[in-house]
């Protein structure tokens, strides 16, 4: 726990060799995040580390060396999680426009659990956004879970809120989104 | 209630609090909850519809995936008048199919580069200029280019099909023979040699046309059936990296990256930064383990810069050790103190190949420990600590055992009682023999260190004869006889019968540019024979004494023109021994090159236009030859050795045959470094005198077979040596 933090504060205070050693501590964290992307996907090691990559360079540019702490940190790198697939769904649109022969970008997709329908990425970005404005906690425990891989034993000891508190956040988070990103179909009368 | 009317009141409805308060309750309660807690029905509605979302989400939310866009080219489809067929592969540039070009009706590998890894116009007129200057490129082990073009976003190359695998599946496959047990790792040395010596070849191709690939890696060098291993890929890599946002996309790249690839302060990427990374790929291949590893790409590059990897022979002791110190030279840190070309490193390969020295050393005990020191401050106090006990400590004792002991008795024999003996010991320094004692006869028994020595004894006629002798280790007993020779050849005679070629010597510098340090010497006037010691000429030595015959003999008949070729197959005691018999001694290293380079420093001997007699036994067609065909060495020495005095085109202005078109030639000079070793000199029939001229020196190293007791130096099908001797002593 104390590591980033402490790491973060010797980068800031110019200590050689800190940054690197910040990121090879994140780097374990960051494949996580990119090996639960790619699950199922033949093509996974390619495009994990291609993913890797490109969050990773978002990592090492200014932003971070303004983290605070460890909980900022986290937050930034969840960020720059987002960003890269959010650019990458937009190259991806571009692609069906522009039209190469062998597009082998990696298409980037969210899908419930339970179901096979994609989630545009760059819709759930709009959605992100909503709930961050109205409800920034909920959103952040999101960001957390979703782009930095984060469960939510480590969301709660990271925020310092109780487990029950952060599961509540999630539970309510779940059923929110799920509800603003799908389709509106016939509703069935509540008391049915 | 009252809570439930809190939250309804005010004009903040806390839709969170109403959900996960129903949440909290049994299904069947729920509704009752919300008709009373909310305040009207479109938020009943919509806590309602949040329930049946959260029950239908399940544990986890979303599950974000990544795919490859199904855009990719399917069989049959048309890139201009290619047919794709099937996918062969993909790796970090883009995807490689096979195709069939329609308008030539042949197969050709199509790799297409996606657009978004060749973003900007600038990155894909690079790529096209590369591939352009590849195209231009021709040697058999680059896979050639055909064409590049483009569609829409992306660009493609085509290139020759190789029908083969990989040489990473090579590496995998040979992995797993290991792990069963089955493979014979003598052979898949060779076999690695033998790769990358090909591959190195197809490197200097490149390297003269200005090309540097910057990816050679396993995964590049494709093993075609037909045509044994070749390189392909070229200069694409360039791009990547210069590309920086897809910079960190092709991970297996780390592994084979040279110190200024991987290091962000330097960026000055030349041809040597290709020979590190065939290093490492020859590391892999010998350990079967990555000399630089990690599991973030961060420590990759860390550990190129920074660590020395664990030696090769610690790994694995059946790793032969040539191939071991050819590896540790092509990965030095320093671009400097690696093979300053693809070629060099070729030539040492195939010089392993043929059981010929290589040129490169390997490293001194102290320099590791050096190298360590430097890069481990932690462990340096220590270290520093430790040296200068031992130091104290052998100070000591070399103090003490001074008197006597570590010394060799050395008895000599004298058929001539008026006899003096002048005993010489080589300075390491000056590389001169400089007098350590004069006896009143040299029939005698005299103490000495291990060392190179002189013996030279003066008989009463004025006349001189000199021996080299060499104390390899403490406590080596010798018995040496200083008779008149049996076949004296007076000086004067043999440079009238143009035997021998008398040089006046004086101050020389020794070695030429920048592959090793020069030595500067001076030089006594002295005579050399003019061509290699023949069979016929080491024959009458071998009926006369009894001397053991050189092995090969046993196929003296099957030889055309035995006689006249060079003897080979000797070791250095057995030229030693030749010599005294014919009273004469094996040049030093450094009278060799003076000889040969003489009169302007020419590095060949015959100076820089290659006679046209040169063709036919030109190195060029060595390469020709199958690497299956140099093992044999007999065979080749069939083939390729010349009669000694033979093809005078090739001779220095002196009349020197054979500087560096027959055999190599042992030298007198030993250099007793942390490991012994023999000065060789003189590129051999297998070798490439572009690579190995008459300044290169070459290390043999003394016992590298040590059986029990005996300590003598290996042959060689490709050794033999010439005589030389001292016009006068001073």
């Amino acid at each position: 726990m104390g590591t980033i933090t402490s790491l973060l504060h010797d980068m800031k205070a110019g200590q050689e060799g800190a940054q690197n050693q910040l990121f090879e501590y994140v780097y374990k964290d960051l494949k996580r995040v990119a090996k639960r992307f790619s699950r199922n996907n033949p093509n996974a090691p390619f495009q994990t580390t291609e993913l890797l990559g490109e969050a990773y360079q978002r990592l090492a540019g200014k932003e971070t060396l303004n983290a605070e702490n460890r909980r900022h940190f986290f937050f930034l790198l969840s960020r720059a999680m987002q960003d890269v697939l959010v650019d990458q769904a937009r190259r991806d649109l571009a692609e069906k426009r522009g039209g190469g022969i062998a597009n082998r970008a990696p298409m980037v997709e969210v899908t419930w659990e339970n179901s096979k329908d994609p989630i545009a990425v760059l819709d759930l970005q709009e959605a992100l956004a909503e709930l961050g404005e109205k409800q920034p906690e909920i959103a952040r425990v999101v960001l957390l879970r979703i782009y930095a891989g984060m469960t939510l034993h480590e969301i709660a000891a990271d925020t310092g809120d109780a487990y029950s508190k952060t599961r509540r956040a999630w539970d309510y988070a779940k059923a929110w989104l799920r509800e603003r990103l799908t389709p509106p179909k016939p509703e069935a009368p509540p008391d049915q | 209630m009252g809570n439930t009317d809190e939250t309804i009141r005010g004009d903040s409805w806390d839709e969170r609090d109403v959900f996960l308060r129903a949440l909290d309750l049994p299904p069947d309660e729920r509704d009752a909850y919300l008709r009373k807690a909310c305040p009207d029905e479109a938020s009943h509605k919509r806590i309602h519809s949040l329930l049946i979302h959260h029950a239908e989400a399940g544990d986890d939310l979303l599950q974000v995936t990544v795919t490859t866009s199904d855009k990719t080219a399917s069989p049959a489809e048309q890139i201009d008048e290619f047919t794709i067929l099937h996918r062969l592969g993909e790796g970090g540039m883009g995807v490689v199919y096979l195709a069939k070009d329609t308008l030539l009706d042949r197969k050709v590998a199509l790799k297409v580069v996606a657009g978004h890894l060749t973003s900007s116009e600038q990155a894909i007129a690079r790529f096209r200029d590369e591939a352009r200057a590849t195209a231009a490129l021709r040697h058999p082990a680059i896979v050639p280019v055909y064409r590049f073009g483009q569609v829409g976003s992306d660009s493609y190359l085509v290139t020759e099909f190789v029908d083969g695998p990989t040489l990473s599946i090579l590496l995998s496959e040979q992995h797993d023979l290991i792990k069963s047990k089955k493979a014979d790792r003598q052979v898949w040395y060779r076999r690695a040699a033998e790769i990358l010596a090909i591959i190195a070849d197809a490197l200097e191709c490149a390297h003269r046309a200005n090309i540097v690939h910057r990816d050679v890696k396993p995964s590049n060098i494709l093993i075609d059936r037909e045509h044994g291993p070749r390189l392909t890929d070229f200069g694409i890599a360039k791009h990547i990296t210069d590309d920086d946002c897809t910079q960190t996309s092709v991970v297996g790249t780390y592994y084979y990256m040279s110190p200024e690839q991987a290091s962000i302060t330097s960026n000055r990427v030349d041809r040597r930064s290709d020979i590190f990374s065939l290093g490492v790929v020859l590391y892999e291949m010998l350990s079967l383990q990555r000399p630089f590893d990690g599991s973030t790409p961060m420590q990759i590059m860390r550990a190129i810069v920074e660590h020395e990897p664990p030696r090769l022979r610690s790994i694995d002791k059946a790793i032969p050790e040539d191939l071991a110190t050819i590896c540790q030279k092509a990965i030095e840190k320093r671009p400097e103190d690696r093979y300053p070309t693809a070629a060099h490193i070729s030539a040492d390969l195939r010089c392993f190949l043929a059981g010929d020295p290589i040129v490169a050393r390997p490293h001194s005990v102290p320099r590791r420990i050096w190298r360590r020191v430097q890069r481990d401050r932690r462990i340096s106090r220590t270290v520093i600590g430790i040296i200068v006990i031992v130091l104290t400590l052998s100070l000591w004792r070399q103090f003490s055992l001074r008197q006597s002991a570590d010394k060799s008795i050395i008895r000599i024999t004298c058929d001539d009682q008026d006899t003096q003996l002048d005993v010489r010991a080589l300075n390491n320094e000056t590389l001169e023999f400089e007098p350590l004692h004069t006896l009143a006869t040299a029939n005698t028994e005299i103490s000495l260190p291990v060392g190179l020595y002189r013996l030279i004894a003066h008989q009463a006629s004025g006349n001189f004869i000199e021996t080299s002798l060499f104390i390899p280790r403490p406590h080596t007993d010798i018995t040496l006889s200083l008779n008149s020779p049996a076949h004296p050849s007076t000086r004067a005679a043999a440079v009238d019968d143009k035997s021998m070629v008398r040089f006046e010597g004086g101050p020389f510098l020794c070695g030429e540019g920048t592959d090793r340090k020069q030595i500067s010497v001076i030089i006594d006037p002295f005579f050399i024979d003019v061509c290699e010691v023949s069979n016929r000429d080491y024959k009458v030595f071998v009926d006369q004494t009894g001397h053991p015959q050189p092995a090969f003999w046993k196929f003296a008949t099957e030889i055309p023109g035995f006689l006249d070729r060079p003897v080979v197959g000797v070791s250095w005691e057995d030229a030693n021994a030749y010599c005294r018999f014919v009273g004469k001694r094996l040049p030093t290293a450094a009278e060799w090159e003076f000889a040969m380079r003489f009169p302007d420093r020419r590095l060949l001997p015959w100076g820089d236009i290659m006679p046209a007699e040169r063709s036919d036994i030109s190195s060029s067609d060595i390469s020709k030859t199958s690497l299956a065909q140099l093992k044999v060495s007999l065979e080749v020495y069939k083939s390729r050795s010349m009669p000694v005095r033979s093809a005078p085109s090739l001779c220095t202005p002196n009349g020197l045959f054979h500087g560096a078109s027959n055999v190599s030639e042992w030298t007198e000079t030993v250099d007793i470094g942390v490991s012994t070793v023999v000065i060789i000199m003189g590129a051999s029939y297998v070798l490439d005198p572009d690579y190995i001229n008459c300044a290169t020196r070459r290390t043999y190293p003394y016992a590298r077979e040590n059986d029990g007791d005996q300590l003598q130096t290996k042959w060689s099908m490709q050794l033999g040596f010439r005589c030389a001797c001292s016009e006068t002593i001073n």
